[in-house]
């Protein structure tokens, strides 16, 4: 059963991926995602979803949310866009590219007919302005990303208070724009999924005298200019956000949503009572009350989701954590089927690996739930039955489904080892301050995935890495990672990948695994040009109704 | 959209029209003979305030974002003022030196408040550019920098009290990038204020006639059944009738839109009752006791045996003392509606400013906290002291506070 | 003339008759004295804790029952039976000790899996766990089934023998409508349930037996077990109000939760009277002493200093720098001579009363949010902050009768015997407004009450040592979540309500009928 499920992961995955030595390719395909006949022009093209939450800011550059991402989509296109299926990079506001033979610099040419929303044609210009400005950002979280292009990492270090101009910019950053369609990017080392990194919200552009004469107040409606397939109609705060078709879009005669409506519903129960009553057409979560009522239920959706839920250990500070024999034991001992078939009941997936599966990669199998070796572990470390060992603290943010699986384990752990356990929970910025200063002994995390390749994972549990927060330290696995960063051959890099995680679920235990995040929710049949795929990404520009 | 109808009379300089109103007010009361003191002597103005919840009730349900329902709306606020000034006025110096203290003294209090609750946000651990990802130290001292956070606190401090001060700057929002606290209150302060004057009118409606159908009736099934009703809606929470509420009549009866504020005033029903209905309650009960304490007193007895109406027994001689206990309850009793806005909004997806103050204190977003914190308290101390004035208007005894 | 105490006496015994009289508030009192013993008792009255819950048992409505066993069995040949350290009595009962243990279970695995249909025939196959795409669904031999899943559970028959795989026909008894269907697939160990029989002796397990051969080990969920034995004697558990969503016992959480909810009630509202009643008489004895500029100057910048020093070098430096500047002021005031610091600035009485002002000024939820987030979720942090809220009005109140006490004749009489002023505040003034502190602090509870499931709603339940205390306001709130959209798991939501519901009610009725008692006059103040 664990098999069959791992081989699906993989099938899924094995989409994922991209060939990386492409010197060029031609424009994306879009034929496959016609519509078949006529017929759903006959029905109102006007989709309502619920983005779960009031977006921060539309502001591409500074966006972190996965509801911000989602707009982004439409408002906004990079050089490279998502196919929707796949998720592989297809040709966005550039229409072809071309990759040096050794992987460090790509050249892309633009399409002559991208066009802002008010009707100014999109430039390589804006392109270099715009990553100048997101580098140049304070507020710019994602601003690492941009390290894998020379010089950028030297660039934001010496970010200060006083803005460095452009022209010092291009000659420091490994951009370039000899042309208006020709924009020309000097990677530091070969990057596999800088294509992909491409499509991203913070490589996104933004319309350059728009921003400069408003601020951060340029993303309000009246001010708003963006390049994407949507332009922005109206932003009312907590209550929609109405997009229609940006007229002077390139591929206009493609789209077939008229508007889009996105709505900031929060309250779980709320968005399903809507969705019931065809107030809205797509949710993108489900109470958990209602998950059995909605599994039978023909418009229910669940996917596998590009995260991973996990505990950290705190090896550093915690003394009685620091043998690696009962890390190993309390992973061992904690029954992860149960976890993800009766107390969370979403059809999470249950896992003894970190990373999910994704640019082809395979994750190691981990070690399987193990009670009489746990215990047996737990006796070789010097607390047999539990005996003389301190009662362990576990901590999370405050949130209902946490503490469920918080209990379950602590449960797990004293049923099978015998521990004294006591949970601890705190609200959300109280816990991010105390995990940061290592305050905890075993506290719970979540990790989503920014882009699709295992790097945006396994680089986390570097020495010194700003989201390790467990004070875990291994010379070979810091020196896979290094390698895997520069490797050219996939083949190999998935290797090095592979013999790291080992390292970390089935030799050291700084985290304990527990499950694959999935994606759940509800979208009206009718509603086509949609597809599950692992990232939740969903391009507005595919989306169309079909009648009844 | 409905939140403009209110934003525009705001801006239109509801300010300078209130003002106005107060002049016109002092002028009638200084000069009983001048054609201002004669126009507001007439007694038809005293019926006012009595009018005012089912007039504003009126005007809500007709459309209150048109042009008619905004001017009907202000004409009925500023003849409150103007009939409350010349009213304060005219009790004597004991009032006016009374209400004269209150209003020096309230800048006092609105000063203090900042000043505690500046302090007191800070203290809670976390600050509000704490993230999942981590930033690199030094980026995060660059964007406290941005927003000031590097300053010593008392810098801090001052630079907001200039800001406030001189240009009426609330500050941006730390959290909400782009937007500044005075955004934040005009988007969403319409949406609350539409939703709170509903309640407050539903809840005087209902509740005072419900009481006072009661204490005329006492011990009668109605007597019971309302008081039993009057129970149940103070015993359950808001956040347990309201989806009650949404299950009922949205989801089965499908009468009205789950959630939202789009269309007016079907999207206006649910929430207002929900919020409504522990104060109508507690309003009930009060007029109903005070009712029962007039009712039996020897003048009211005169008034039946001389053969009165019982409509014109209640309207004119017991109302005043009824009511006592129900302004008194007021005061407090709208700062608690206020918070009591919080749930319903977040129930009924009322884009209110309930849930931004909340919010506000988990994001840490320190302008919004402070800003809000204002509003609120200067609402609140502008009620309290209309309560007081109303109250020692009705009952002599207290006049001397 | 009567003395003070004398006077009181006979006034509680009048209260006592009058409010004995009224049935609504006797009945009040009833209440919620057999709730508050219900609540207290409760670890006498039901065996499970608010929190054991075996997640498998899932929602289940009131008088639900089940086989008392754990959710995992583990019996090795020779070794203790596993036990752990916290579970329910009957549970315990049914393992520990010596004798035969007898199962009677039924192994099975259950898969669930979503089928995309088109045109009649099967498009593709995924589980619907790990949404993982599955080739072919195979099921054979006389015991193992498909059965087709709807909203409510399996319905329809079972199917047996069949094969379902990719762009394959649908068998008989399937329906081929639609664009989904849903199918659960349940593979039996045994064709029929089997008995299993364990010996126990000396506490160690002897021998087990199973469908006719010995074991060295079993291993069994809890699930599973259609019927457990000891001895003879069936092991059960019942759930007389059901179970909420995670299978815990839905009586004890309501029991339990009593405890929690009463208890913030009633301590906060000690607060309240604690803090309220001083500082109310304070001020209202204090109505004509003069506050003068000297006095009040010297407060402030005593206060002020000692927050500045208090943000440089800490809490204690500040209060100690504020009282040493406030002290000596104090002292060298009346030795000063200018007649400006002797002015009179106001009462401070009134002073006292300004600051209550400007209390009431700050939207109290904010506050207590804000000291919840800063201090923590602990119960006493919760029961200071919710107390600090409300004594603002007990202040107010007890100001006025103080006020109005003052005058009364046996104040006069006992200044005038020498009494000094903490003796005319704490042995006259204070005792004669106990009835109307009563009757505020019996109404301020229910007030609290909603309060805290005010904040158990935004999320901020109460913790104790990491562990969170549901109070009836939180179970409420989970109750609501629980329901779904045609009404079922009604029970997790009504019985709390109900406790929560009566409760207020009786503490309101108890309110209402104290009021009436004690002061007739003071109908309509609220």
């Amino acid at each position: 059963m664990r098999n069959l499920a791992l081989l699906a992961l993989l099938a899924i995955a094995a989409c994922g991926g991209g060939d990386t030595k492409r010197t060029s390719v031609a424009s994306g395909d879009k034929r496959a995602f016609l519509p078949e006949d006529e017929s759903w022009k006959s029905v109102p093209q006007e989709l309502i979803f619920n983005n779960q939450s009031e977006p921060e800011t539309l502001d591409p550059a500074i966006m972190t949310g996965v509801p911000e991402h989602s707009l982004a989509l439409a408002l906004c296109e990079g050089l490279t866009s998502h196919d929707p299926r796949t998720l592989e990079p297809v040709p966005g506001v550039a229409e072809r590219w071309e990759v040096g033979v050794d992987g460090k610099t790509y050249t892309f040419h633009l399409r002559a007919n991208a066009k802002w929303s008010n009707g100014e044609p999109v430039t390589s210009q804006d392109f270099l302005w715009s990553w100048y400005r997101a580098m140049e950002e304070p507020d710019c979280d994602y601003a690492y990303l941009f390290f894998y292009v020379d010089g950028a990492s030297a660039w934001r270090e010496g970010l200060g208070a006083a803005k460095r101009p452009l022209a010092e910019f291009v000659q420091r950053v490994g951009l370039e724009a000899p042309d208006e369609r020709t924009f020309v990017v000097r990677l530091a080392a070969p990057c596999a999924y800088f294509l992909d990194l491409c499509a991203f919200e913070t490589f996104m552009p933004v319309h350059r005298a728009t921003v400069e004469k408003h601020q951060l107040a340029w993303t309000q409606h009246a001010n708003w200019v963006g390049n994407g397939p949507y332009r922005l109609v109206e932003w009312s705060p907590r209550q929609h956000i109405v997009m229609a078709k940006n007229p002077h879009y390139w591929d206009l005669d493609f789209l077939k949503l008229t508007k889009i409506t996105a709505l900031p519903v929060d309250d779980m129960d709320q968005a399903w009572n809507k969705f019931l009553k065809r107030e809205v057409h797509w949710i993108r979560s489900v109470p958990s009350a209602k998950i059995d009522e909605a599994k039978r239920n023909p418009e229910y959706f669940v996917q596998p989701y590009l995260g991973s839920y996990f505990y950290r250990f705190n090896v550093k500070t915690c003394a009685h954590l620091r043998d690696k024999r009962v890390r190993m034991a309390l992973s061992m001992a904690v029954n992860r089927e149960t976890i993800t078939r009766d107390i969370l009941r979403a059809g999470q997936i249950p896992a003894e690996w970190f990373c999910p599966a994704v640019g082809g990669y395979e994750p190691p199998k981990g070690l399987a739930y193990n009670p009489d070796a746990a215990r047996a572990l737990l006796a070789e470390a010097g607390y047999p039955g539990g005996e003389g060992y301190p009662t362990l603290t576990l901590f999370f943010n405050t949130q209902e489904d946490h503490k469920k699986v918080a209990e379950g384990v602590a449960q797990m752990w004293r049923e099978n080892l015998g521990l004294q356990v006591t949970l601890q929970n705190a609200e959300w910025k109280v816990y991010l301050k105390q995990v940061e200063l290592l305050d905890y002994q075993v506290a719970r995390a979540g990790w989503i995935g920014d882009f699709g390749d295992p790097m945006t994972f396994l680089d986390m549990w570097v020495t010194g890495g700003g989201n390790n927060n467990t004070g875990w330290s291994h010379a070979r696995y810091d020196e896979l990672i290094a390698k895997a960063r520069v490797e050219v051959d996939p083949r190999r890099r998935l290797d090095y990948f592979g013999e790291a995680e080992r390292i970390v679920v089935e030799d050291e235990f700084p985290i304990l695994p527990l499950y694959m995040y999935v994606n759940q929710g509800m979208k009206v049949d009718r509603l086509r040009g949609w597809y599950e795929n692992i990232r939740d990404l969903h391009p507005f520009q595919y989306m169309y109704f079909e009648p009844e | 959209m409905l939140a403009s109808g209110l934003g525009e009379v705001g801006r239109i300089g509801g300010g300078g029209l209130l003002l106005s109103a107060v002049a016109i007010g002092l002028l009638a009361a200084f000069r009983p003979q001048g054609r201002f003191g004669r126009f507001l002597a007439r007694p038809l103005l005293p019926r006012v305030p009595l009018a005012l919840p089912l007039s504003l009730l009126l005007v809500l349900l007709c459309h209150f974002a048109t042009p008619l329902g905004v001017g009907a709306a202000s004409a009925l606020v500023i003849l409150f003022v103007l009939w409350t000034t010349r009213e304060v006025v005219a009790q004597g110096r004991a009032m006016q030196r009374y209400v004269l203290r209150r209003l020096i003294g309230a800048p006092v209090v609105l000063f203090v408040l900042v000043t505690i609750t500046f302090f007191l946000v800070r203290l809670a651990p976390g600050g509000p550019f704490d993230k999942e990802k981590r930033l690199d130290p030094e980026i995060q001292e660059l964007v406290e920098e941005k927003y000031g956070l590097h300053l010593p606190l008392h810098e801090q401090y001052g630079r907001y009290l200039r800001d406030l001060l001189w240009k009426g700057d609330l500050g941006p929002s730390f959290k909400h990038k782009g937007r500044t606290v005075n955004d934040i209150v005009g988007d969403h302060i319409g949406p609350t204020a539409l939703l709170g004057l509903c309640a407050l009118a539903l809840t005087l409606l209902i509740g005072i006639s419900a009481g006072l159908l009661s204490g005329l009736k006492q011990n009668s099934f109605y007597d019971y059944a309302s008081m039993t009703v009057a129970m149940v809606g103070l015993a359950l929470p808001t956040f347990v009738v309201g989806p009650m509420l949404v299950l009922l009549f949205a989801m089965k009866l499908d009468w009205f839109a789950v959630s939202g504020w789009e269309r007016f005033p079907r999207d206006l029903v649910l929430p207002a009752i929900t919020l409504a209905l522990p104060f109508a309650a507690r309003v009930a009960r009060l007029t109903r006791a005070g009712m029962l304490e007039v009712v039996n007193q020897d003048y009211i007895r005169t008034a039946r045996a001389k053969g009165l109406p019982e409509l014109t027994i209640v309207l004119r001689h017991t109302l005043k003392g009824t009511l006592l206990p129900v302004v008194a309850f007021l005061g407090p009793g709208i700062a608690v509606m206020l918070t009591g806005s919080l749930v319903v909004e977040m129930i009924f997806g009322v884009p209110g400013i309930g849930r931004e103050f909340v919010e506000s204190a988990t994001n840490r977003d320190y302008p919004v906290a402070l800003g809000l914190t204002i509003l609120f308290g200067t609402l609140i101390l502008v009620m309290n002291l209309l309560v007081d004035v109303a109250y020692a208007m009705l009952d002599p005894r207290i006049r001397h506070g | 003339m009567d003395s003070g105490p004398g006077r009181g006496q006979s006034l509680w015994r009048d209260a006592w008759r009058r409010l004995r009289k009224n049935r609504f508030a006797m009945g009040g009192l009833i209440v919620v004295g057999l709730v508050s013993a219900l609540s207290f008792f409760a670890h006498l009255l039901v065996p499970f804790e608010p929190d054991y819950g075996q997640p498998w048992l899932l929602a289940n409505p009131p008088g639900f029952s089940h086989p008392a066993v754990l959710a995992e069995l583990r019996f090795d040949r020779g070794e203790a039976p596993v036990l752990p350290a916290s579970i329910p009595a009957p549970v315990r009962r049914s393992i520990d000790g010596d004798g035969t243990l007898e199962y009677l279970v039924h192994e099975y695995a259950d898969t669930e899996y979503r089928l995309k249909l088109r045109k009649g025939r099967v498009e593709s196959i995924r589980r619907t766990e790990g949404a993982a795409p599955v080739e072919a669904i195979r099921v054979s031999g006389s015991h193992e089934f498909v059965q087709r899943l709807s909203s409510g559970g399996p319905v329809g028959p079972e199917i047996h023998d069949v094969l379902l795989e990719g762009d394959g026909a649908l068998p008989e008894g399937l329906p081929s409508d639609g664009s989904i269907l849903m199918l659960l697939v349940r593979r039996p160990r045994t064709p029929e349930p089997e008995s299993i029989r364990i010996e126990i002796s000396q506490g160690k397990v002897l021998s087990i037996q199973r469908g006719g051969s010995a074991l060295d080990r079993l291993r069994l969920e809890g699930r599973q077990v259609l019927r457990v034995t000891k001895n003879g004697r069936e092991g059960r558990l019942t759930h007389l109000l059901g179970t909420d969503l995670v299978g815990r016992d839905v009586l004890s959480r309501v029991l339990y939760g009593g405890r929690i909810s009463l208890a913030v009630g009633a301590i906060a509202t000690l607060v309240t009277v604690l803090v309220g009643v001083v500082y109310g008489a304070l001020a209202g004895y204090l109505a004509r002493t003069p506050l003068r500029w000297g006095g009040a100057s010297a407060f402030v910048g005593a206060g002020v200093a000692g927050l500045l020093l208090g943000f440089r070098a800490g809490m204690a430096a500040g209060w100690m720098l504020a009282y040493a500047i406030f002290a000596s002021a104090m002292l060298a005031l009346p030795r000063m001579s200018l007649p400006l610091l002797r002015r009179p600035m106001t009462t401070l009485g009134e002073f006292l009363m300004r600051i209550i002002d400007i209390l009431e000024a700050i939207p109290y939820m904010f506050l207590v949010i804000l000291l919840m987030i800063s201090f923590g979720r602990d119960i006493m942090t919760l029961f200071i902050a919710l107390g600090l809220v409300q004594w603002l009005t007990m202040a107010r109140i007890v100001r006025g009768q103080v006020l109005s006490l003052k005058e009364k004749e046996f104040i006069e009489a006992a200044e005038m015997s020498g009494a000094g002023h903490a003796a005319i505040l704490f042995r006259h003034l204070i005792p004669n407004t106990l009835g109307v502190v009563i009757v505020y602090a019996t109404l301020t509870v229910p007030a609290i009450i909603l309060q805290e499931s005010f904040l158990a709603f935004i999320g901020l339940t109460v913790e104790s040592g990491g562990r969170t205390l549901d109070s009836w306001g939180s179970l409420v709130n989970q109750g609501r979540q629980s329901l779904t959209s045609s009404g079922g798991n009604w029970w997790v939501l009504l019985f709390p309500s109900l406790a929560m519901a009566v409760t207020l009610f009786s503490l309101n009725f108890l309110g209402d009928g104290l009021r009436d008692a004690l002061d007739p006059k003071l109908k309509g103040r609220s």
